[in-house]
């Protein structure tokens, strides 16, 4: 598919049903629910449609669009102006995209218990979590999504599992 | 392997939310209503038919054309050589004007310029 062609609508149409499933769990990280993720996927690629942009990387691009967007929501939802990163997006994005509603009691308590894991996450950490495994992102791309140098971000990645290990272990203990 | 494929496995087993068909529909047809929107504004960007692009290219050949004949016609329009005039002309070969046509064509000023004798040229009689 040329880049010429995902300037029409259908084309990127097209590729939102290619990748529903990480840009809604990226944006339900970003967003903390289903209606405000919908709207920011929505909002961000009739923006791409309307400004009938080229581009050569389509998922980094858009992650990256999802990524400013709701920080630009989140700065405007603001009663005064101040600097908001990826930290803010902590209190509100969590692990809502992570399914609990499951019939299996035994499958729907790991994924508690990874919900719970991931919110515990520092909210950076997080995201890098989501964009590598849920996003199914290469390094490369993540580094051109949150604008770091690689390094950081697979040190963020490293840094994060360990943190998550150690998270849910003692949640299991928890339990147990 | 390493000691965080354990923890990446679970992850990745963790299944997770995924939007509902209603809502992916409603995101396709906003999208493709936006598509419609920028092509309506944008119409020079669209693509016509073969047809269309011939028509016009034939259209502006042929205002071409007259233009150009209707000027050509204006410059013909000299005064036929008088009789008997033979020997004047003879002697007054290098009698020739310079005549310049300044006149509107087509909102613009068109200047067409020709060089003419004027040896069989006679004073027009008003009396």
């Amino acid at each position: 598919m040329s880049r010429h062609d995902r300037t029409r609508g259908s084309r990127w149409a097209d590729f939102l049903d290619e990748n529903h499933p990480r840009l809604t769990a990226y944006a339900l990280a970003l967003t903390g629910n289903m209606d405000d993720a919908r709207d920011l996927i929505q909002d961000v690629l009739v923006r791409l449609v309307e400004q009938a942009r080229t581009v050569r990387d389509e998922v980094p691009f858009v992650m990256r669009c999802l990524r400013n967007l709701a920080i630009d929501r989140r700065r405007a939802a603001r009663t005064r102006p101040t600097h908001t990163g990826v930290d803010d997006l902590a209190a509100c994005g969590a692990a809502a995209f992570i399914d609990t509603n499951l019939t299996d009691p035994a499958r729907r308590a790991s994924a508690d218990r990874v919900k719970q894991a991931l919110e515990c996450l520092p909210s950076d950490r997080r995201e890098v979590i989501v964009l590598k495994i849920y996003a199914n992102l290469t390094f490369r791309d993540i580094a051109t999504i949150l604008d770091r140098p690689i390094g950081t971000v697979t040190s963020t990645y490293a840094r994060g599992l360990d943190e998550l290990r150690a998270i849910y272990i003692r949640e299991l203990k928890h339990v147990c | 392997m390493s000691a965080n494929d354990d923890i990446e496995n679970l992850l990745a087993e963790t299944p997770t939310r995924t939007m509902p068909d209603d809502d992916r529909r409603r995101i396709s047809d906003a999208i493709r209503a936006a598509d419609g929107g920028r092509q309506r504004r944008r119409w020079w960007s669209r693509t016509i038919p073969a047809w269309q692009a011939a028509a016009a290219c034939l259209a502006v050949c042929l205002i071409t054309w007259s233009a150009a004949r209707l000027r050509d016609g204006l410059s013909d329009h000299r005064p036929p050589p008088m009789p008997n005039a033979a020997d004047k002309n003879e002697q007054a070969k290098d009698l020739t004007a310079f005549v310049s046509i300044d006149r509107p064509l087509f909102g613009r000023r068109h200047r067409s310029a020709y060089r003419t004798s004027i040896a069989n040229w006679q004073p027009i009689n008003t009396n």
